[in-house]
C-alpha cells in the first residue's frame, strides 16, 4: 500500500471507530486497520434454533491464536475463601491455592468488542474522574465530568441510547435518545427487595435503541447482544461510528490486516505502521498521525513489541509506565434461583442497576465504589442448553432439576473499580507468536482493599436476594479466584505527569507527538463499577478533535 | 465460566488423586482400548449411552432426539474425542461383565446412570482419569445436543430468540 492518508487508525471497537468517524467527518482521510473482517447479521449463531451450540464467528481465532501466555495466578488469601466461585448446593470448596490463570477473551471484527458487548452505555459519574478525592482510592484522572460531558451527550445520539434521565445518581441531564426499557419481571421483583434495603433500582441506559433508529429495527429483547444482534439492532460501531465515517468518503477499511509493529525515525515519531494482510503479505501503512485503539492488552503489547535503535523499551515507555497500572474487572455474581419461572434469558442483557452504593462513603474511605446489577443471563444461563451444563447431576435427577429451574434463574451482580497497582502489569513473553510478535504476560493480583469491596458486593447481593424471597442461592463467581477480562483497562494510562503515565489527557503521547491512543487502556480508572464502553467513545472523539486542531494549525 | 461441579467437584478429584498411589495394584491390567472407530460408533451403544445422561420418561430421552447420531458424527470427525469414548467403553464394557449384565443396553436408563457414576467418581482411577474425563465428555456432547434440540426446547417449553420475544 502506498497510500498515505492523514491518519491510521489501528482497530475498529468502541474508540478507533469513534475516532475515525470524528477524523472523517472533520475532512481527515483515514485509514481504519482491523485484523478481523466484517460480520452479517445472518452469520450470528441466533438466527438458528439450536444457536447455543454453534461457534461465535468473530471468537473464533482465539483459539487459533492465544496471544496470552498463561501462567498461574497469583496465591489467594486464605481468610477470603468466603469468596470463592462455587456451586452453592456443594459444601466443597475447591482447594486451588491460586487464582485461575488470566483468560483474555477478543473479538476480532469490525466493530470490535461491541460486536459482543450487551450496549451498556454509561456516562461514569463525577466522583469517578476523582476517584482518590472522593473514595481516597486511585488516582484522579487530568480530565473532569464536564470535559467529557459534550462527547457523551453526541455519543449517546449516535447510538440511541435508551435510558431514563431521572436516574438521581446522575448527574441532570436532557432525555435520552430513545426511552428506557421496561423492566423485566425479574428486575421488579429485584426493585421491590432493593427498596427493602433503601435503594433504588435504575433502569439501566443501553445502546439498545427501544424504537427505530437511524434506519435500524428497535430491541428485539432476544437477550442475545454478547452472541451478535441477529436484528441489527444493537447499535455496536460497525452499524453505527463506521457506518457514518464511510459516508464521509474519507474512510478506507483494511480488514483481515494486522499491525505487528510500529516504525519510529530519529526525529522520535511514527514513521509507518507495519502491517499484514490475510495472506501473510507484508505493507507498511503510513500516515501524518496514528491511533492506537486495539484495547488494554494488545495496544502496550504493539508498543512494548516496537523497539528501535531510538526506542529501546519499546514505544512511548521512556519512563517504563507501558503495561503498568492494569486493572481486571472486579465483579461478584451470584445465581439465584427464584420462586417462579420469569423467562429471564428474554429482554435485555443487564436491564437495570443500583448506583446507592457508588458514592463516596467516609467509612469506606479507600475503597472503590461499586455498581448491583440484575442480569437474566450473565451467569451464562442464556437457554436451556447453558442451563443444562450449568446445572449439577446426571440422569433423572439432572432431568427433573431443568424442568424445575428452567427459566428461574436470575443473577446479582456486583462490579468496581480494580485497584490499580503499579505491579499489575502487561509484560513479554520471550515466545512470539506466528506473526513473530511477542506473546503477553498478565501479571495481576487483588489488594486487601479489592478483597474487601468483594466482600461488600457479595454480602449487598445476598441481602438483595434474601430481601427478595428467593428460593436459593445457585452459584457464586468472583475475581476472588476467577478472573475476567470484559472491562479490562490502564496500561497506558492518562496523566498529566510524563512520569508516571503514558498520554495526556487527550490521548497524546508524551513522547511520541504524532502517536494518540484511545481505547480502554488510557483510563486511569473504571468508573466504580461503570461500563467503560461509552467513555472509550467520548475520549476518542475528544482525541480525533485534537488531532483535528493540530492538522489544522499544521502540528501534525 | 465456572466449571461444572456438582457431582464432579474439586474436592473429590483431589481425593481421587490422592488415593491413587493406594490402588494401583487394581489397575495393572487397564490397557489403551484397542477398539475400532465402529465399535465405538456403535449406535446401538450410543444410544444406551445418552439415555444414561438424558433418560425417556414422560417426556423424550436423548437417543429419542437423536442425540448418539449427532455424537456419531463428532467421533468420525474427532479422533481424540473418538479415543476417548472408546477407553471408556472398554472400562464400561468390562464392568458391566463382571457384574454380571449382558451389555449397557440391557441395563435400565436409571442402572446406566450409576454404573457411569460409580466408574468415573466412586472408583479408583487411572492416573488420567480417564473415566472421569470420559464422563465429563459425555455428559457435555449428550447434554448439548439434547437441550439445542427441538426435542429438548420443547420439553421445557422454550422458544429460541429467531422466533422473537416482543411479540
Amino acid at each position: 500500500m502506498t497510500e498515505e492518508f492523514d491518519v491510521v487508525v489501528v482497530g475498529s471497537g468502541a474508540g478507533g471507530g469513534f475516532d475515525a468517524m470524528s477524523l472523517t467527518e472533520s475532512g481527515l482521510r483515514v485509514l481504519l486497520i482491523e485484523r478481523g473482517r466484517q460480520f452479517q447479521q445472518g452469520e450470528y449463531p441466533m438466527v438458528h434454533p439450536d444457536w447455543e451450540i454453534r461457534p461465535l464467528p468473530f471468537a473464533e481465532t482465539i483459539e487459533h491464536e492465544p496471544s496470552i501466555v498463561l501462567e498461574q495466578g497469583s496465591f489467594l488469601k486464605p481468610g477470603f475463601d468466603h469468596l470463592r466461585s462455587r456451586i452453592l448446593e456443594d459444601p466443597a470448596l475447591s482447594t486451588n491455592s491460586r487464582r485461575l490463570p488470566f483468560k483474555y477473551h477478543r473479538t476480532f471484527g469490525l466493530g470490535g468488542s461491541t460486536l459482543q458487548y450487551q450496549g451498556e452505555a454509561h456516562r461514569f459519574s463525577p466522583d469517578a474522574f476523582q476517584p482518590y478525592s472522593a473514595f481516597g482510592f486511585g488516582i484522579d484522572w487530568p480530565i473532569g465530568y464536564t470535559d467529557l460531558e459534550p462527547y457523551y451527550e453526541r455519543a449517546e445520539r449516535i447510538l440511541g441510547v435508551a435510558g431514563d434521565n431521572t436516574n438521581p445518581f446522575k448527574p441532570a441531564r436532557d432525555a435520552f435518545p430513545t426511552s428506557a426499557h421496561k423492566l423485566s419481571p425479574a428486575s421488579q421483583l429485584i426493585e421491590k427487595s432493593a427498596a427493602k434495603l433503601g435503594w433504588s433500582l435504575q433502569p439501566n441506559s443501553l445502546a439498545l435503541p427501544t424504537e427505530s433508529f437511524d434506519g435500524r429495527a428497535p430491541c428485539q429483547g432476544s437477550g442475545g447482544c454478547a452472541y451478535g444482534c441477529i436484528y441489527g439492532a444493537k447499535s455496536s460501531v460497525d452499524l453505527t461510528a463506521i457506518a457514518r465515517a464511510l459516508r464521509t468518503g474519507n474512510l478506507t477499511i483494511r480488514t483481515k490486516t494486522r499491525a505487528v509493529s510500529l516504525d519510529s525515525d530519529r526525529q522520535g515519531t511514527i514513521s509507518g505502521i507495519v502491517c499484514r494482510d490475510q495472506h501473510k503479505k507484508q505493507f507498511v501503512a503510513r500516515g501524518k498521525a496514528y491511533v492506537l485503539a486495539t484495547g488494554a492488552i494488545e495496544t502496550p503489547r504493539l508498543l512494548l513489541a516496537s523497539v528501535s535503535e531510538f526506542f529501546k523499551n519499546g514505544l512511548s515507555n521512556n519512563h517504563d509506565m507501558v503495561g503498568r497500572y492494569f486493572m481486571e474487572s472486579l465483579f461478584v455474581s451470584l445465581d439465584v434461583l427464584l420462586e417462579n419461572r420469569l423467562d429471564p434469558y428474554k429482554g435485555v442483557p443487564i436491564d437495570s442497576r443500583i448506583w446507592d452504593t457508588a458514592v463516596p462513603d467516609p467509612k469506606r474511605h479507600g475503597r472503590s465504589g461499586f455498581v448491583l446489577g440484575v442480569s437474566g443471563t450473565a451467569g451464562g444461563y442464556h437457554g436451556p442448553t447453558s442451563y443444562a451444563l450449568l446445572t449439577p447431576g446426571l440422569g433423572t435427577a439432572h432431568k427433573n432439576t431443568m424442568r424445575e429451574q428452567f427459566g428461574s434463574v436470575v443473577t446479582l451482580l456486583g462490579i468496581a473499580d480494580h485497584d490499580p497497582g503499579v505491579d499489575n502489569r502487561i509484560t513479554l513473553s520471550d515466545r512470539h507468536d506466528e506473526d513473530n510478535v511477542p506473546l503477553v504476560r498478565i501479571n495481576s493480583s487483588l489488594s486487601h482493599n479489592d478483597l474487601a469491596v468483594l466482600e461488600e458486593m457479595l454480602e449487598s447481593c445476598r441481602r438483595l436476594m434474601a430481601a427478595a424471597g428467593v428460593v436459593k442461592p445457585l452459584r457464586l463467581l468472583s475475581a476472588y479466584d476467577t478472573p475476567i477480562s470484559s472491562h479490562v483497562g490502564g496500561t497506558c494510562r492518562m496523566g498529566s505527569d510524563a512520569q508516571t503515565s503514558v498520554v495526556d489527557s487527550f490521548g497524546q503521547s508524551h513522547t511520541v507527538p504524532n502517536l494518540f491512543i484511545t481505547d480502554a487502556s488510557v483510563l486511569p480508572g473504571q468508573g466504580a463499577g461503570d461500563s467503560p464502553s461509552l467513555t472509550i467513545q467520548a475520549l476518542a472523539m475528544r482525541t480525533a478533535d485534537r488531532v483535528s486542531e493540530l492538522f489544522k494549525i499544521r502540528k501534525l | 465460566m465456572l466449571q461444572v461441579k456438582g457431582i464432579f467437584s474439586g474436592n473429590r478429584r483431589s481425593f481421587l488423586i490422592h488415593n491413587l498411589l493406594a490402588f494401583t495394584s487394581l489397575l495393572l491390567g487397564f490397557k489403551t482400548s484397542n477398539l475400532s472407530a465402529d465399535d465405538v460408533i456403535d449406535k446401538t451403544w450410543l444410544s444406551a449411552l445418552v439415555d444414561a445422561i438424558v433418560p425417556p420418561d414422560e417426556d423424550p430421552g436423548a437417543a429419542d432426539a437423536g442425540v448418539h447420531e449427532r455424537i456419531a458424527e463428532l467421533l468420525e470427525k474427532d479422533t481424540h474425542r473418538r479415543k476417548l469414548y472408546a477407553q471408556g467403553k472398554t472400562i464400561t464394557d468390562r464392568a458391566i461383565r463382571e457384574n454380571g449384565e449382558v451389555s449397557l443396553q440391557e441395563m435400565t436408563s436409571d442402572a446406566r446412570t450409576r454404573l457411569l457414576y460409580e466408574l468415573a467418581v466412586l472408583r479408583p482411577q487411572t492416573d488420567d482419569q480417564i473415566m472421569y474425563r470420559f464422563l465429563l465428555q459425555l455428559r457435555y456432547d449428550a447434554l448439548r445436543f439434547f437441550y439445542a434440540s427441538e426435542t429438548g426446547q420443547e420439553m421445557l417449553g422454550y422458544r429460541p430468540p429467531i422466533y422473537g420475544y416482543n411479540s
